[in-house]
């Protein structure tokens, strides 16, 4: 002890790094707004499937989704449920699984707001780009024939402005 | 004891974050490396309309059409309209080696698309929509380039049926080169 009032030791400063701390955290927030899809964040892609080419302009929108792959079709709003292709051919007799379809998609249509149907109601399909117009063509002919108005074909852009 | 004893001395410890920069440059350099960045667009094609011609004078609309279909082992191109002067060009299309889908062949369909569309066009100002269709078997992404090449000229786009488009095109001969 050297006498009554000891000299106190001073404590080391805690010094964080922030530097490094702030190039972390603007990589971060940059990462998530380069990866943010804003507007269409709940497009799911059917896996293995290339959506093809435009020049469009146009971004895409929030909306119900017509999914064509593998010679299956699946509508976003009413859950998981894939459904053959032939079923929708023009020639083909009546199945069960297509009026349900049908009657499930004009329900949802009447359910939309007034303000939602004033532009029509809109439609995303989302198809591979291999797949053949007959495919695409029956499929959208039993969404139109279901209150479904305007067609939204989804396509990546080619980055041409 | 004494009145004025020593106090306990505070360890301070130090956050070690260098190996945490560390962990957190290797997380976000792989996330970046796993992420594919992809810009959806989409090209909308309105209800169909139902026009009412009032004026007993105005010409009925010529009802364009825009068809793609294969003719004898190649694709070809037809523009269609009725009217007075009713008339059709028609061009062969001979896709890439990689195929119509492909990023090449899906340009050059839709520089035709657009050359055919405008000239069309620039004869008949008014006429502002189209309608458009592909044979059974032409891929999804030929009836996009065809859409493309036409909605800067013609952007009110309706489609038909693959019945129709392989028969009309069926019907026409290939424009004298």
């Amino acid at each position: 002890m050297n006498g009554m009032f000891p000299r106190r030791h001073r404590r080391p400063p805690f010094e964080l790094q922030l530097t490094a701390m702030i190039d972390i955290f603007s990589m971060i927030v940059i990462f998530l707004i380069k990866g943010s899809v804003f507007g269409a964040s709940d497009m799911a892609i059917p896996p293995g499937a290339h959506l093809p080419d435009s020049i469009s302009h146009e971004s895409a929108e929030s909306a119900p989704q017509l999914m064509i792959a593998n010679g299956q079709v699946r509508a976003s709003v009413l859950g998981e449920e894939w459904l053959p292709l032939e079923i929708f051919r023009p020639a083909a007799a009546p199945d069960p699984r297509l009026l349900k379809l049908k009657q499930n998609l004009k329900g949802f249509v009447q359910k939309l707001a007034p303000e939602a149907r004033s532009s029509g109601v809109l439609l995303n399909v989302m198809a591979d780009r291999q797949t053949p117009y007959r495919d695409i063509f029956d499929a959208v002919r039993v969404f139109r024939e279901s209150g479904f108005e305007t067609l939204l074909f989804v396509a990546t852009g080619t980055g041409e402005k | 004891m004494d009145a004025f004893e020593k106090p306990h001395r505070r360890h301070v410890r130090e956050l070690n974050v260098v190996p945490i920069i560390d962990m957190l440059t290797t997380v976000i350099f792989f996330l970046l490396l796993s992420t594919s960045f992809m810009e959806f667009t989409k090209i909308t094609v309105p209800p169909s309309k139902v026009s009412t011609i009032t004026s007993p004078v105005a010409p009925p609309p010529l009802a364009p059409k825009l068809l793609l279909a294969r003719h004898d082992q190649a694709l070809r191109l037809v523009l269609t309209w009725s009217g007075a002067q009713a008339g059709e060009v028609a061009e062969n299309f001979k896709p890439p080696a990689e195929g119509v889908a492909s990023p090449q062949g899906g340009r050059q369909l839709l520089a035709l698309a657009q050359k055919t569309v405008q000239a069309f066009s620039a004869k008949h100002p008014s006429e502002k929509s189209l309608q458009v269709g592909v044979g059974r078997d032409v891929p999804y992404q030929a009836l996009i380039s065809v859409m493309d090449g036409a909605r800067g000229a013609m952007p009110d786009i309706v489609l038909i049926s693959y019945d129709e488009a392989e028969a009309r095109v069926r019907g026409t001969a290939p424009e004298a080169q």
